[in-house]
C-alpha cells in the first residue's frame, strides 16, 4: 500500500506507447471535426436560421445597427483575445510553476515525465499542452454550443427592424389587425446584416467571453498559492471584469438583448465549470485525483467496528513498513493526532455499544469474548493443539489475585514456548505434529494455569485439529489464527447462517474499505506505557537467555514496539494484523454463544456475585490481558525467559532459531500474497483480491 | 498541539510589501480614477423619443436620498472593519476561541525583532481583504456603468432633449444622438451613470462579507438567535438599501439587481477562495486530516489495543446499556 506520501518524489519519467498515438487519433480529430464543424456554422450559411415573426414597430428591435467595421469587438478579435489571453495566463503560470519547482518543494501531486516515440515529455509540456487543448477545445465548444441555439431560436436582434426595413405595405400584411407578422417581408438589402440579426440568443460574445474568463479564473484559483493573498482575487477580477464588459458592450452597441447575454454568461460559465472540473480535474495533475478514492461513510456501529479494526490493522502495518517510523516524534504526532479522534468517537462509541448490546443481548459474555477475540487475534500465533481436560480444569481454578500475577508470568513464559513450537510446527508440514505435541506437552507440565487467563489462551491456543466448524470458514486462514476456532467450541449451536452472514458481511466491507489509511503508528503510541510495563515485567521474570541479537531487541524493547525487526519483519505483523481484521467479522457467532455453555467467563459472575467481585475478576483478566499482549511484544525477546522453567530451557533455546525461521517462512507464505498486493494493487481494490487469496490459502493449507 | 507555533520567514514583509501593497496601491487607484476623475468618459447612450421609462421625477442630488452616500460609504466601509476587528481581538483575549485560533495560526518571526502573532496576522488579513473587495466592487461598478452608459429612469427629466425636425415623428425611433440635452451638464452626466447600481453593489459586498465572517468565527453556544439576528439585519440593511434606490426612481430594478449580484458575488468569492471561509491558513491541511478520520469509523475500543482500555469501555458501555 504506498500512501501518498510515501512516493518517491522524483518519478523517473515513464514510458508510454499509448499517448502519442492516443492524443494523434483522439484529441485531434476531435478539436478539429469541432473547427471544421464551427467554421462551417459560423462564417458560412448553410444553415438558416429559425423563422420566427416580430411585431410591428417593435421597439426592442428598432434600435440603431452598428455596422460591422465599426463594432468595439468583432468576432474574430474576440475569438482571438478569448484564446490568446487564457492560453498566455496558462502558459506563464505554468512556467513558472516549472521553473520554481527545483526550487520549491515538489508538490504531492507533481507530475513526472513521459518518455513517448522518443521524446521526452516534461511536466510543463504536458501540463501545458492538456490545458490549453481543453481551453481550445472548450472555446470551439461554446462557439458550437451558441451557433447551434442561436439556429435553432431564431431570435431577432434589437436592430433586425432596422437593417431588415419591413415593408408593410405588402398585401397581406396589416398592422392594425394582426401586429404580429410571421412572413418574411425584409426590403433590406444587406442580407449578411439580416442574417447576422436573426441570429442573436444567446450572445456568442458573452459565451466566448465568459468561458475564457472561468476557465481561467479556475486555473488561477487552484494553482495561485495562498501566501499572497490579492493576487489571486486581482487575476480573477480582472479577467471577470473583461468578460463582464464584453458581453456588456454588445448591449450597448444593440447587437443583443440584455437576456441574450446573461443568458450566455451562463452558458459559457457552465461549460468552462465542466471542463474544469471534468476535464482537467480542475488543473490537479491526473494522478493526484485519482489517487483520493471517495470514502463511503459506514453506514452503522458495528460495521464502523469492523472497518475501524481493519483500519487500525492498518496503521499498525504503516507503522512496521519502517524502522524509522518507530522514532519519537513520529509517535507524538500520532497522541496528539489521535486525542481529538478519541473525544469524537465518545458518542459513536457509545452508540456502537448499544448495537453490540443489542447483538449479544443475553450475556455481557458474548461481549468479552469479542473483546478477546478483538485485542487477542493480531498476536495469537501459538496454534497448538487444544486440551479440552485443561481447559474444563482451569476453570475452576479459584482467583487469587496475588497469585495471578504469578500466575500471568508462568503463562507468559509457557506460551512462548508453545508460541515458538508451534510456529517451528507452521514452518513445516512435517514437523507440526513435533511442534504441537512438544507445545502441549509444555502445557501440560503447567496445568495450574490461572483460569481467568483461559479465554486468551483458549483463544489463542484453539485446536488446529478443531477446524472444520462452520465459523472457521470466515476466518481468513492462517494456521496460526485459531481463535475463531474456538467460537464453534464454545457454541456448538452457532449457525451456518450467521456465519455466512459475518461472511458476507466481512465481503462487504472488504469491498468498502480502501484507500491509503494515514497516521500510522497512531495506534501503538497510544499503549506505549501500558507494554513498558509488561515488558518491565517480562524482563524482571528473567530474560535469563538473552538472544544474540538482544541488544538491539532490548534497545527497541524500550520503545513502543518491542519487536526487534530480525524477528517480527514488518509485514509479519501485517498478516497477523489482518486477521484481526477478519476477526471481526465472526462477532456474530460469539454474540450468539448462549451464555453459561461452559463460558470460562461464567465462573465471576455466579461463583462471586457481588458486584465488586466481578469487577475483581475483570481486573485479574485485565491483567492477563495485559500479560497475554505483554507476550507479543516481548515474545521474540525472551523465549529463553523459560529459565524458571529448567525443563523447557534447552527447547526454548533452540526454539529460538527455528522460531525466527519459522517466521520468516511463514513470512514468505503467507505474505506474497499481502506484499505483492500491497505493492501491486492500488490500495482501493485490495481487499478483495486479498480476501480471496487468503481464502484460497486456507483451503491450501487445510489440504494440506 | 504542538508547542512549537512559530515560524520563520523573511519573506512575508517582503511579499507584503511588493505584491500586497502594490495590488493595493493599483486598485484603489484605479478606482480613484473612476470615482473622481472623468478619465474615462461615459458611453453615450441613446434613448426613444419620450420614453416613459426614462421620464420619471427627478429626485434631487444625490445627498437629498435617504440614504446619502456618504454616510453609506462610511457605514459600508467602518461597521465590518469594526465588527471584525472587535470580533478578532475578542477572540484573542476570550480563552478557549484563543487555543483554536493559535492552532490554527502561526506567530511568524521576520527578522529579529518583529512578531506578527496570529491576531494581527489575522485582522491584517481580513480587513485588508475586505478593503480591496471594496475597491473592486467599486471598480467593477464604475466600469459598467461607464460602458453600458445606461440612463437613469429621471434621464429626460433632467436632460430636457431639444428634438429638432425628424427626430420624433415616431414613437419608435430611436435616437442615438444623445448629445441633445439642454439640461444642467452635470445632473445629465450623473443620470447616465446607472448600471449596475453602485449602493446596491456596496452595500451588499459589505453585508455579505461581514456576515461571512460572523457565521464562520463567532461561535456562541448561549445564545442562538442572536447571530442570526445579527446577520439578518445586516442583510436586510444592504437589501432595504438597494430598494430604496428604486422607489426613490434613482435606479432601475435591474440595475439594483445587478448590483446585488455583482457585490454577493465578489464577497463569496473573496471569502470562500482567498480567505477561506475566516479560518486559518493552516485549517485547511488539518481539516482534511480531520474529514479523513470522519471517513474513519469513530469508534474507541476496536482500536484499543490494550485488553484493559477495551474491558473497561466494554464494562462501561455495558453499565450504561444496562441502564438505560
Amino acid at each position: 500500500m504506498i500512501s501518498p506520501k510515501d512516493k518517491p518524489k522524483k518519478k523517473p519519467p515513464k514510458d508510454s506507447l499509448t499517448l502519442l498515438p492516443c492524443f494523434y487519433f483522439v484529441e485531434l480529430p476531435i478539436v478539429a471535426s469541432s473547427m471544421v464543424s464551427l467554421y462551417f456554422l459560423e462564417l458560412t450559411d448553410l444553415l438558416q436560421p429559425a423563422q420566427v415573426g416580430f411585431r410591428c414597430h417593435d421597439r426592442s428591435l428598432s434600435m440603431p445597427y452598428v455596422e460591422g467595421g465599426d463594432e468595439l469587438i468583432p468576432l474574430l478579435m474576440l475569438l482571438s483575445l478569448a484564446f490568446a489571453g487564457p492560453a498566455a495566463s496558462i502558459m506563464m503560470g505554468e512556467g513558472l510553476v516549472y521553473c520554481m519547482q527545483s526550487r520549491l518543494k515538489l508538490r504531492p501531486g507533481a507530475e513526472g515525465s513521459i518518455n513517448a516515440g522518443g521524446c521526452n515529455f516534461n511536466s510543463f509540456l504536458r501540463r501545458t499542452v492538456r490545458f490549453v487543448g481543453v481551453h481550445v477545445f472548450g472555446l470551439c465548444a461554446t462557439a458550437l454550443v451558441t451557433d447551434v441555439i442561436q439556429l435553432a431560436t431564431g431570435y431577432h436582434a434589437p436592430f433586425f427592424l432596422t437593417v431588415c426595413k419591413p415593408n408593410y405595405t405588402l398585401p397581406g400584411i396589416s398592422c392594425d389587425t394582426n401586429p404580429y407578422i410571421t412572413r418574411d417581408i425584409c426590403s433590406g438589402q444587406d442580407q449578411h446584416a439580416i442574417l447576422t440579426a436573426r441570429k442573436t440568443f444567446p450572445s456568442q460574445h458573452a459565451t466566448l467571453s465568459a468561458f475564457a474568463a472561468v476557465y481561467v479564473s479556475m486555473y488561477f484559483n487552484s494553482t495561485i498559492s495562498d501566501s499572497t493573498k490579492l493576487l489571486k482575487p486581482v487575476l480573477v477580477f480582472a479577467f471577470a471584469i473583461a468578460a463582464g464588459l464584453t458581453g456588456l458592450t454588445q448591449i450597448t452597441q444593440y447587437r443583443s438583448h440584455p437576456i441574450d447575454v446573461y443568458v450566455g454568461f451562463l452558458i459559457g460559465a457552465g461549460i468552462a465549470a465542466y471542463l474544469a472540473f471534468h476535464a482537467v480535474a480542475n488543473f490537479k495533475s491526473s494522478e493526484d485525483a485519482a489517487r483520493r478514492p471517495a470514502r463511503p461513510p459506514p453506514k452503522d456501529a458495528l460495521r464502523a467496528l469492523t472497518q475501524r479494526g481493519h483500519d487500525s490493522v492498518y496503521h499498525k502495518g504503516h507503522a512496521s513498513e519502517s524502522n524509522d517510523e518507530l522514532s519519537a516524534p513520529q509517535r507524538l504526532d500520532g497522541m496528539n493526532r489521535q486525542v481529538p479522534r478519541e473525544k469524537v468517537s465518545l458518542g459513536s462509541l457509545k452508540r456502537a455499544s448499544v448495537d453490540v448490546e443489542l447483538l449479544a443481548p443475553r450475556s455481557p459474555m458474548g461481549k468479552e469474548n469479542m473483546v478477546t477475540f478483538s485485542n487477542t487475534l493480531p498476536r495469537v500465533n501459538t496454534p497448538s493443539a487444544e486440551d479440552p481436560a485443561r481447559r474444563h480444569m482451569t476453570i475452576h481454578v479459584p482467583l487469587d489475585p496475588l497469585r495471578s500475577k504469578q500466575l500471568v508470568s508462568e503463562w507468559k513464559q509457557k506460551s512462548m514456548e508453545l508460541r515458538s513450537m508451534s510456529l517451528r510446527g507452521e514452518e513445516g508440514r512435517e514437523g507440526s505434529m513435533d511442534g504441537s505435541d512438544s507445545g502441549d506437552d509444555g502445557g501440560e507440565e503447567e496445568l495450574v494455569m490461572p483460569s481467568s487467563l483461559y479465554p486468551t489462551v483458549q483463544a489463542s491456543r484453539a485446536g488446529t485439529g478443531a477446524g472444520g466448524v462452520g465459523a472457521r470458514v470466515v476466518i481468513p486462514p492462517r494456521p496460526g489464527a485459531p481463535q475463531l476456532v474456538h467460537i464453534p467450541e464454545e457454541a456448538p449451536p452457532v449457525s451456518p447462517k450467521s456465519c455466512s452472514g459475518a461472511r458476507a458481511k466481512w465481503i462487504s466491507i472488504a469491498e468498502k474499505t480502501g484507500g491509503p489509511i494515514p497516521a500510522p503508528g497512531s495506534l501503538r503510541a497510544a499503549n506505549q506505557p501500558r507494554i513498558m510495563q509488561v515488558i518491565a515485567m517480562s524482563k524482571q521474570q528473567g530474560m535469563v537467555a538473552i538472544s544474540p541479537k538482544s541488544s538491539e531487541t532490548s534497545s527497541s524493547a524500550t520503545s513502543t514496539s518491542s519487536e526487534s525487526p530480525h524477528y517480527r519483519p514488518p509485514s509479519e505483523r501485517d498478516s497477523s494484523s489482518i486477521v484481526t481484521v477478519d476477526a471481526h467479522a465472526p462477532h456474530h457467532p460469539v454474540v450468539h454463544v448462549p451464555s453459561g455453555n461452559g463460558s470460562p467467563w461464567e465462573w465471576k459472575g455466579s461463583a462471586n456475585g457481588s458486584a465488586s467481585e466481578i469487577r475483581e475478576g475483570y481486573e485479574l483478566n485485565d491483567l492477563n490481558r495485559e500479560a497475554s499482549r505483554g507476550y507479543r511484544p516481548v515474545k521474540s525477546v525472551s523465549p529463553g525467559s523459560s529459565a524458571s522453567d529448567p525443563d523447557l530451557e534447552p527447547a526454548a533455546h533452540s526454539d529460538l532459531a527455528s522460531e525466527t525461521r519459522s517466521r520468516e517462512s511463514t513470512l514468505r507464505r503467507k505474505q506474497p500474497h499481502l506484499g505483492q498486493e500491497r505493492d501491486i494493487a492500488p490500495p482501493q481494490t485490495e481487499q478483495d483480491p486479498f480476501y480471496r487469496k487468503l481464502q484460497a490459502g486456507w483451503r491450501y493449507k487445510e489440504g494440506n | 498541539m504542538a508547542p512549537d507555533n512559530t515560524q520563520r520567514s523573511y519573506s512575508i514583509i517582503p511579499c507584503f510589501i511588493f505584491v500586497e501593497l502594490v495590488i493595493m496601491a493599483g486598485t484603489v487607484l484605479l478606482a480613484y480614477y473612476f470615482e473622481c476623475t472623468d478619465t474615462f468618459g461615459v458611453h453615450i447612450q441613446g434613448f426613444f423619443c419620450n420614453d416613459a421609462d426614462l421620464m420619471k421625477p427627478y429626485p434631487g442630488v444625490e445627498e437629498e436620498s435617504f440614504v446619502p452616500p456618504l454616510i453609506l460609504y462610511c457605514v459600508v466601509a467602518a461597521a465590518p472593519t469594526a465588527i471584525i476587528f472587535t470580533g478578532e481581538i475578542s477572540m484573542y483575549f476570550i480563552k478557549s476561541t484563543r487555543d483554536t485560533l493559535i492552532a490554527q495560526e502561526k506567530t511568524i518571526v521576520t527578522g529579529e525583532c518583529c512578531y506578527l502573532n496570529p491576531l494581527i496576522r489575522r485582522i491584517i488579513r481580513f480587513i485588508g481583504v475586505f478593503a480591496f473587495g471594496l475597491f473592486a466592487t467599486d471598480i467593477f461598478v464604475n466600469a459598467g456603468q461607464v460602458v453600458t452608459g445606461n440612463l437613469t429612469p429621471y434621464f429626460l427629466t433632467v436632460c430636457k432633449p431639444n428634438y429638432t425636425g425628424t427626430d420624433c415623428r415616431f414613437n419608435h425611433q430611436f435616437i442615438t444622438n444623445g448629445n441633445i440635452c439642454t439640461g444642467d451638464q452635470m445632473v445629465v452626466e450623473r443620470a447616465r451613470r446607472s448600471f449596475p447600481s453602485k449602493d446596491a453593489a456596496l452595500s451588499v459586498y459589505s453585508a455579505v462579507y461581514v456576515t461571512m465572517y460572523v457565521t464562520s468565527t463567532i461561535k456562541t453556544k448561549s445564545s442562538r438567535l442572536a447571530k442570526p439576528v445579527l446577520c439578518l439585519g445586516t442583510l436586510c440593511t444592504a437589501f432595504l438599501t438597494g430598494l430604496n434606490r428604486v422607489s426613490e426612481y434613482r435606479n432601475h430594478c435591474s440595475d439594483v439587481i445587478a448590483g446585488f449580484l455583482l457585490g454577493c458575488s465578489v464577497a463569496l468569492f473573496l471569502g470562500i477562495c482567498v480567505v477561506h471561509n475566516f479560518k486559518g491558513v493552516h485549517a485547511t491541511p488539518r481539516k482534511q486530516k480531520t474529514e479523513d478520520y470522519r471517513g474513519l469509523p469513530l469508534m474507541t475500543f476496536p482500536r484499543v489495543e490494550s485488553p484493559l482500555e477495551t474491558l473497561s469501555a466494554q464494562n462501561h458501555s455495558a453499565s450504561m446499556t444496562e441502564v438505560t
